[in-house]
């Protein structure tokens, strides 16, 4: 099934951001600039904030940042897991009959979570998504952005997010706080333009780090990083998925 | 260059709900005016509470090669896609012949997931220190596990994701659809959303202090906050075919946010304006146009004032409404699947459900609601509002696209 998605949705990336919390990580893949930085949130919010939420809002403040410009804008948060920390405290509390539970821990609970305090910092109204795709997460953020964009001009934020897991819960998987945002509008020659994601077969989505596989499914966004860091004009293909099913996108460098 | 979005047409929908199985369960439902609110029996709470529980059979374990993702939320949905008369599962075969199975997406929305199974795991860790051998979380927990199931169930291979927006879950799972199929990535996707009870939303709830302790009666002067449900609203959206012309439409989509509040709906309903009038301008519709809106109307006392403050802005000259969550109980992340699929039986058949539950319309509204079940009415074009926590608002308008 290639090319599934018309490559016709090519969307100019406007900026991009990370937040990758543990310092060796972030040095061992080179990254730097991917501290937490929340100025962005009211101080009583910020002490109330999951680090799921935190890292999100660090990785979409820097996104924005370089890209500059208006934060009225749809924004699309795509998370395996979502709130997964403050959501193993309230599983505790239930099987513990630690009760009545704490009504600020249920509603930070919800997977919109991130975007409701990302469109409250910033108090843009429009429309703020929540999805979710386990290892696919970056893919199909991708995917919702371009048909957004195909569908309404203008420009969008899209993060993609994970804290650590609890433990238990995924023993396969080895998911560190990662945070990645892209700052997304119309393709334009000056600009770096990726593709709306497409399906290939596993042996040409292109080269990536090895071992993402078991990794937070938001470090499916690091070769595209790299490649915005470090670019090498003409066009690219990267994987965009931390999953084996070939979600691929072409990015072409000015 | 964007592109004009297209009245697509729903060429199936079912729902499952504590009203029973099947679109006709709710035509019941309406007639008799009867809630399917009752105490709650599936859990042993500590506070009085009715609750809207799906009573119909589900099958007790998946199939192989389904098993791992055995969880109440995954056989309701699946039970909602096997319901024979209203052959949404017939609908998405026959679009696979058609189209393959790689043109096919599917988005789900839902709120709880498999929580219900993960607070069970969690309460035999307690006892033996261990999660059971059966406890999946990727394939039961994690938000996108119900679409993945689905998926595999119908065998397709086009995008598949899930949207968690608390309340608006699956109201959103249609606007994607819609553009899914607009900007050609799809032919046709699978949307709406599936739900199930579960402690954690119960007790959450509680917490926020905004349960009824009876059924619940949105839009009453007396309400007293909500009451939970559970079930699935699926639809099956499709590219425009002229053999599916004379299907109920998704004319437009609309979402905004609040910006105000994480559980408190900002009081003049400022981003459920927004929503509705974007659906209206998607559409090109003006809003002497609507026949009918299904109100979020949950039933407690701030949301239902907002909402109906949001009305009469969009409305100043009325239009027939009501809220239906007093017959299944306030289904969250289905919630919006649920009350699209009521919207497309107001279409599909002309009739207003009435107000489950209302004695006296809260006169602090000054709009005018509809009490009773009306059948026989034209209803060429109806609205869904949805709005969630974190204020997430969607609201949606369906209609016949040559009548």
């Amino acid at each position: 099934m290639s090319d599934a998605l018309s490559v016709n949705a090519t969307m100019g990336v406007l900026g991009a951001g990370v937040c990758l919390p543990d310092e060796a990580l972030a040095s061992a893949l080179q990254l730097d600039d991917c501290a937490l930085d929340i100025a962005i949130l009211p101080p009583m919010v910020r002490r109330r904030t999951s680090l799921a939420t935190r890292i999100a809002i660090s990785a979409a403040s820097r996104a924005c940042a370089e890209g500059g410009g208006d934060l009225q804008m749809p924004a699309i948060f795509v998370s395996a897991a979502g709130e997964m920390q403050v959501t193993d405290r309230l599983c505790q509390a239930i099987a513990r009959e630690a009760l009545p539970l704490s009504p600020t821990q249920f509603h930070n609970s919800v997977h919109n979570s991130a975007s409701a305090y990302w469109s409250m910092a910033t108090g843009s109204m429009a429309s703020m998504q929540a999805m979710s795709a386990l290892q696919d997460c970056f893919a199909m953020g991708l995917l919702e952005a371009a048909c957004q964009l195909q569908t309404q001009a203008g420009r969008l934020l899209l993060v993609v997010y994970d804290e650590p897991m609890p433990a238990d819960l995924l023993p396969e998987f080895d998911w560190q706080a990662c945070a990645f945002a892209l700052l997304l509008g119309a393709p334009s020659k000056g600009l770096p333009n990726v593709s709306g994601p497409f399906v290939v077969d596993a042996g040409n989505a292109g080269d990536g780090p090895a071992g993402l596989s078991s990794r937070t499914p938001a470090m499916a966004g690091l070769p595209l990083l790299q490649a915005l860091r470090n670019p090498v004009p003409g066009r690219h293909r990267l994987p965009v998925t931390t999953g084996n099913d070939g979600w691929t996108i072409e990015l072409e460098l000015p | 260059m964007t592109r004009r979005i297209p009245p697509l047409p729903i060429s199936a929908c079912t729902v499952l709900s504590a009203c029973g199985p099947g679109m006709q369960s709710l035509l019941d439902s309406f007639e008799s005016g009867q809630t399917a609110l009752r105490a709650a029996r599936q859990f042993d709470l500590d506070f009085p509470a009715f609750t809207g529980e799906v009573d119909a059979a589900l099958i007790p374990e998946l199939p192989q090669p389904l098993r791992a993702y055995n969880t109440r939320n995954a056989r309701i949905a699946l039970a909602a896609l096997d319901h024979p008369q209203d052959g949404v599962r017939a609908a998405v075969e026959s679009a696979k012949v058609r189209y393959g199975a790689h043109r096919i997406g599917v988005v789900v929305g839902t709120s709880t997931s498999g929580i219900y199974e993960t607070e069970q795991a969690y309460n035999e860790r307690e006892q033996t220190g261990q999660f059971p051998a059966s406890f999946d979380f990727a394939r039961q927990h994690a938000w996108v596990a119900t679409a993945h199931c689905l998926q595999q169930a119908l065998e397709l291979s086009g995008p598949c994701y899930a949207i968690s927006t608390a309340c608006s879950s699956s109201s959103k799972t249609l606007a994607s659809a819609q553009r899914l199929i607009a900007a050609g990535v799809c032919d046709a996707v699978l949307s709406g959303g599936v739900d199930s009870l579960c402690r954690m939303t119960l007790y959450g709830f509680k917490s926020l202090d905004i349960m009824a302790e009876t059924a619940c009666t949105p839009l009453d002067r007396d309400r007293s906050g909500l009451s939970l449900g559970e079930g699935a609203g699926l639809l099956l959206l499709e590219r425009p075919r002229a053999d599916l012309d004379d299907c109920v439409h998704l004319l437009g989509c609309g979402e905004s946010s609040d910006a105000h509040h994480m559980t408190a709906p900002h009081p003049d309903g400022r981003g459920a304006v927004l929503a509705m009038q974007a659906a209206l301008q998607q559409a090109a519709i003006s809003p002497a146009a609507v026949d009918y809106v299904n109100l979020h109307a949950t039933g407690t006392r701030l949301n239902d004032l907002a909402e109906m403050r949001a009305m009469r802005r969009v409305f100043p000259g009325g239009v027939a409404c009501s809220a239906t969550k007093g017959f299944t109980g306030h289904m969250l992340g289905a919630a919006g699947g649920m009350e699209t699929a009521i919207s497309w039986l107001s279409v599909h058949h002309g009739l207003r459900p009435g107000c489950c539950g209302l004695q006296t319309p809260d006169p602090d509204f000054n709009f005018s609601v509809n009490a009773d079940y009306e059948a026989n009415v034209p209803v060429k074009v109806a609205m869904n509002n949805n709005f969630g926590f974190g204020g997430n608002n969607t609201s949606l308008l369906l209609g016949r696209v040559h009548v």
